[in-house]
C-alpha cells in the first residue's frame, strides 16, 4: 500500500514571523547558494545556472547602470544584447528559502494584496513597494501570461515613478500578423534601452546573443528527444527547475550553451545505456501547468509509491520548435528582430497564457503523444485563472484523443501553505492507483 | 409610464421588451462582453449591441464545470451560466474581447461549448502607444469586415458617423443625468441611476436617447428628499449588480457618483471620429478614454478622476469594491491605501464581492458600518 513512509518530507515553521527588511541577496548568498555550492561533484553540475544567476545578481549591485528589470516571460535576449543584467524580481521567490517567501507573502497582503495572489508574484510585491530591491535604470514588461502581470506593471510604476517603462503588448496570435505586431514593439524597445542606458546597440552583439540562444534551443530540443526515450534518460524533477530557470533567465549566453553541452552529454550517455532514474519507470507522468518546488519530497514519493516518473512539464520548457537555421554572422538586425519576436511570443507560460485556450490544450496533448504519456497531473497554480479556465477541457480532449486521464488539484509551486507536499501526495494517492490498475489490465 | 420607470423596467430585464420589439421587427442582436469593444461599429452595421450581464442568474453551476470556480471570477461564470440555461438564445452572435483573463476564457468557452451563429474576437491592446493603437484599428477593421461578411451589409463611414454621433448622445445624456447628483437632495437614488446604466447598455440608441431627454425633463418636477443624505462614491467594480448600491442607500447614504465600469468608465468620455480615419480614431479614443486597470499602469489616471469627482460631488465617503479573485481592481486596494491621505474623503477597506449576491448580509453589514462611520 503506498504511503508516505521512507520519504522525508520537509517542516516549516511559520510560527515565528521572519525579518523580511532584510537584503535578500544575501539571504540568498547565505542559504541557497551555499547549499548549492556545498552539492555533491556527481550532481554539482545541475545547479550551475542558478549559481551563475546568483552571481548576477551580485554583479548587479556593484554595477547598478547595468540593472534592466524584466518580465520573467520578456525574452532575455534583448537585455543581454544591450550588455545589461537583467533583474527578474520575481525569480527572487523562485530562488529564495520557502520560510522568507511565505513572510514576504504576508507582508504583502499586510500592504492590501488580494490573498488570492500566488507566491511567484505577490512575494516581490512587498519588497518593490519598500524600495528593498536594486533600482532599475529600465523596465522591460508585458502583459503576458496573466491579468497578474498587467496589474504588476502597476506595481513597478507605483514602486518606481521615475523611471520610464517598456511596455510590450503581447499580441493573442501567433499567426504573422503577431509576430509582426511583436517586432514592431521590440523595435521600439531598443531605441527605448538605448535611451535609458545611454549606450548603442551593437549589431554584431546582438547577432553573438541570438546565435547563442538558437544554439541554446537547439540543445534543449535535442536533449527533449532523449527524454521521449523509455526508460526517461533524464527524470524530471530537480533537473526541471534549473532547466526552466536557465531559459527564462539566461538564454542568450555563453554559459548557458556550455551548460546544456553538458546535459545533452549526459542525457545522451544515458539513452545509450538504457539508464533512467533511481527507480524503475512504471508510469510516465506528464506535469500540466506547475509544478510545486518547494519539496521534491513529492516527486520522490510518487517514484517510490507508484514508479511515477515525471518526464516533461508543458508550461515550463520553451522548445516548442526547432531553432531556425540562420547565418548568424551576417543577419540584418530586421531578421534578428523577427526572430526575437518568434522566441518571444513562444516563450513558455506566455505562450499558453496570453492567446487562446487550445494553445494550452493543443500543447498538453502535443506533449503527452510525444511523451507516451500515462497520465497527466493539472497541478494548477492557484493564481493562473487563464489556465484553470482551460483545465476541464484539456482533461476532456486527453481523455477523448489519448485515453489519457487528468488529476486536476490546487497547488502553489512555492508556498507550502496552500497545499503542503503531504496533502499533494494524498491528492495523488487514489489517481495514481487507478493509473496504475489501468495500465496492469486490472481497471478499465 | 413614466421614463424612470421605464427605464428601470429595461435595466432589470435581461433581455428586454425593447429587444423583443428589435426581434420581432427582423433586427438582429449581437451580444458584446465589455465596455471596450466599439459598439458603434455593431450599430453601424444594422445590429443592435446588447451587453451581456449576469442579471437573473441563479447560481453558476453549469459553468463551473466548464471553468472553474477555485480561481476564476463569478461573474463571468454567472454571464456563462445563463448562455448554458438559454438565457441568451435570442442573440444572433457574441463578440468577446480579452478584458480580462476570466472574460475571454468565458467567452472562448462559450463558443466552444454552445457554438452561437456568430463570433468574433477582437484583440483589444493594453497600452495607448502608437503601435498599439495601430494594431487596435487593425482589429478594428476585422471586425468590420467580420459584421459585414455575417450580415450581408456594408458599412458605409456615413453610417459609422452616424453611430458615432447616436452613442455619443446616450453619453452626453447620461453624463447630464450624472450631473444631476451634484444637488444636495438629488431627485434620483444611486440604485436607480445604476439600473439606468444597465438599461443603457442593453437598448436602441435612439430609444435611450428618447427615454433619457424625458427623464431629464421629469426629474426637474419630481420633488426632492426632505433631508440630504450621506453622499458616497463607489470605486471599482460591482458589474450590473445593484446589491452594494442598495446597501447603502438602505443605511442612509446616496450613492451620487462612481468610477465603476458598468458606471462612469461607460459614458464619461466621447468617443473622437475622423472622417479621414474612422477606425483609427474610434481605435484612439477607446484606449484613450477613462480607463480600466486592465490597461497598464494607468492607475494615476484614475486615481485623479476619483480624487476629483469625489471633490466635485462633495463625497462624505468612498467605497472601494471588487469581485473575488479580480488581480486587476485588487492591486489598486494597495495603492489607494497608500495614496489615501491625498482625498478629501475617507475611503473603506475593500469590499470583496462574490456576483448573485449570495453574502448579502455581510455586504449590507459592511455598508452600515461604513456609513455609522461617516458620522453624518
Amino acid at each position: 500500500m503506498p504511503n508516505l513512509r521512507g520519504v522525508q518530507f520537509k517542516t516549516y515553521d511559520f510560527s515565528k514571523r521572519l525579518d523580511t527588511k532584510v537584503d535578500l541577496i544575501d539571504v540568498i548568498n547565505n542559504t541557497v547558494a551555499v547549499n548549492l555550492r556545498n552539492q555533491p561533484e556527481p550532481v554539482r553540475w545541475i545547479f550551475e545556472p542558478l549559481l551563475q544567476y546568483i552571481d548576477e545578481l551580485n554583479y548587479l549591485r556593484e554595477h547598478p547602470e547595468k540593472v534592466v528589470y524584466r518580465h520573467f516571460t520578456f525574452a532575455p535576449e534583448m537585455v543581454y544584447a544591450m550588455d545589461c543584467v537583467s533583474f527578474v524580481p520575481e525569480a527572487l521567490t523562485f530562488i529564495m528559502p520557502t520560510e522568507y517567501l511565505c513572510a514576504l507573502v504576508d507582508e504583502g497582503r499586510d500592504m492590501g494584496m488580494p490573498d488570492h495572489w500566488c507566491g511567484f508574484l505577490g512575494g516581490v510585491l512587498a519588497p518593490l513597494l519598500a524600495g528593498r530591491l536594486p533600482k532599475p535604470k529600465a523596465i522591460l514588461h508585458c502583459n503576458q501570461p496573466c491579468d497578474n502581470s498587467v496589474a504588476q506593471g502597476t506595481v513597478l510604476a507605483e514602486s518606481f515613478p521615475g523611471t520610464e517603462m517598456f511596455i510590450l503588448d503581447n499580441p493573442y496570435t501567433d499567426d504573422e500578423e503577431g509576430v509582426q505586431f511583436c517586432a514592431e514593439q521590440l523595435r521600439e524597445g531598443f531605441k527605448y534601452l538605448e535611451r535609458m542606458t545611454g549606450k548603442k546597440l551593437d549589431l554584431d552583439r546582438f547577432r553573438q546573443v541570438m546565435k547563442n540562444s538558437a544554439r541554446a534551443y537547439e540543445l534543449i530540443y535535442q536533449i527533449n528527444e532523449y527524454k521521449k526515450a523509455i526508460p526517461c534518460p533524464i527524470p524530471t524533477s530537480v533537473i526541471l527547475r534549473t532547466t526552466s530557470g536557465a531559459f527564462y533567465g539566461l538564454t542568450g549566453t555563453e554559459k548557458l550553451v556550455q551548460w546544456l553541452e553538458k546535459h545533452l552529454a549526459d542525457a545522451k550517455m544515458r539513452y545509450e545505456k538504457g539508464i533512467g532514474g533511481f527507480r524503475e519507470e512504471k508510469l510516465r507522468v506528464v506535469w500540466n501547468l506547475s509544478w510545486p518546488v518547494f519539496d521534491y519530497a513529492v516527486y520522490d514519493w510518487m517514484e517510490q509509491a507508484f514508479g511515477a516518473i515525471a518526464v516533461a512539464y508543458h508550461s515550463a520548457e520553451p522548445f516548442y520548435q526547432p531553432p531556425p537555421d540562420l547565418d548568424y554572422g551576417k543577419a540584418s538586425f530586421e531578421v534578428l528582430l523577427r526572430e526575437l519576436a518568434l522566441r518571444n511570443n513562444n516563450h513558455a507560460m506566455g505562450r499558453q497564457g496570453r492567446g487562446h485556450m487550445m494553445t494550452f490544450v493543443e500543447d498538453s496533448l502535443k506533449w503527452c503523444r510525444e511523451f507516451k504519456a500515462d497520465a497527466v497531473i493539472f497541478a494548477g497554480h492557484w493564481q493562473c485563472q487563464a489556465n484553470w479556465a482551460a483545465a476541464q477541457l484539456t482533461k476532456e480532449k486527453l481523455m477523448e484523443e489519448l485515453g489519457i486521464p487528468m488529476l486536476v488539484m490546487v497547488v502553489d509551486q512555492l508556498d507550502p501553505r496552500v497545499v503542503s507536499a503531504e496533502q499533494m501526495a494524498s491528492r495523488m494517492e487514489p489517481f495514481l492507483e487507478m493509473v496504475t490498475a489501468r495500465k496492469e489490465g486490472r481497471a478499465g | 409610464m413614466k421614463a424612470l420607470e421605464t427605464l428601470i423596467q429595461y435595466g432589470q430585464s435581461n433581455p428586454n421588451a425593447a429587444v423583443d420589439q428589435w426581434k420581432a421587427a427582423g433586427g438582429k442582436v449581437l451580444g458584446y462582453r465589455c465596455s471596450y469593444v466599439p459598439i458603434e461599429l455593431i450599430y453601424a452595421a444594422g445590429a443592435l449591441p446588447y451587453r451581456v450581464r449576469g442579471a437573473g442568474a441563479t447560481g453558476t453551476d453549469r459553468a463551473d464545470h466548464d471553468m472553474s470556480p477555485v480561481c476564476n471570477c463569478s461573474f463571468p461564470r454567472a454571464v456563462l451560466d445563463l448562455a448554458h440555461r438559454g438565457v441568451y438564445d435570442f442573440l444572433d452572435g457574441i463578440i468577446g474581447m480579452n478584458e480580462c483573463d476570466h472574460g475571454r476564457r468565458a467567452f472562448e468557452l462559450w463558443v466552444d461549448r454552445l457554438q452561437p451563429p456568430f463570433h468574433h474576437f477582437v484583440y483589444v491592446p493594453r497600452t495607448r502607444k502608437a503601435a498599439s493603437v495601430k494594431q487596435y484599428a487593425a482589429e478594428l477593421g476585422k471586425l468590420k469586415a467580420s459584421l459585414e461578411r455575417s450580415l450581408g451589409v456594408e458599412i458605409t463611414p456615413e453610417a459609422l458617423q452616424q453611430s458615432v454621433n447616436l452613442f455619443n448622445e446616450n453619453r452626453a445624456l447620461l453624463k447630464q443625468l450624472q450631473e444631476v447628483f451634484q444637488e444636495d437632495r438629488p431627485p434620483l437614488t444611486g440604485t436607480q441611476r445604476h439600473h439606468i446604466i444597465n438599461a443603457s447598455v442593453s437598448l436602441p440608441p435612439e430609444l435611450l436617447n428618447q427615454l433619457l431627454r424625458e427623464l431629464l425633463a421629469e426629474l426637474e418636477h419630481m420633488p426632492r428628499p426632505e433631508e440630504p443624505r450621506v453622499r458616497v462614491m463607489i470605486a471599482g467594480w460591482v458589474g450590473d449588480d445593484t446589491l452594494v448600491h442598495q446597501a447603502i442607500e438602505d443605511s442612509g447614504g446616496l450613492v451620487v457618483v462612481d468610477n465603476c465600469c458598468f458606471g462612469s468608465r461607460s459614458f464619461w468620455d466621447p468617443m473622437d471620429y475622423d472622417p479621414q480615419d474612422p477606425l483609427g480614431s474610434l481605435a484612439l479614443s477607446y484606449l484613450s478614454r477613462l480607463s480600466c486597470p486592465r490597461m497598464f499602469a494607468t492607475f494615476g489616471d484614475r486615481f485623479a478622476m476619483l480624487a476629483q469627482t469625489a471633490r466635485d460631488y462633495r463625497v462624505d465617503g468612498i467605497v472601494h469594491t471588487r469581485l473575488q479573485f479580480c488581480d486587476l481592481h485588487g492591486i489598486e486596494n494597495v495603492f489607494l491605501t497608500q495614496r489615501k491621505q491625498q482625498l478629501e474623503a475617507p475611503i473603506s477597506a475593500t469590499l470583496v464581492l462574490d456576483y448573485i449576491g449570495q453574502d448579502e448580509g455581510r455586504v449590507r453589514t459592511r455598508m452600515e458600518a461604513f456609513i455609522e462611520q461617516l458620522g453624518k
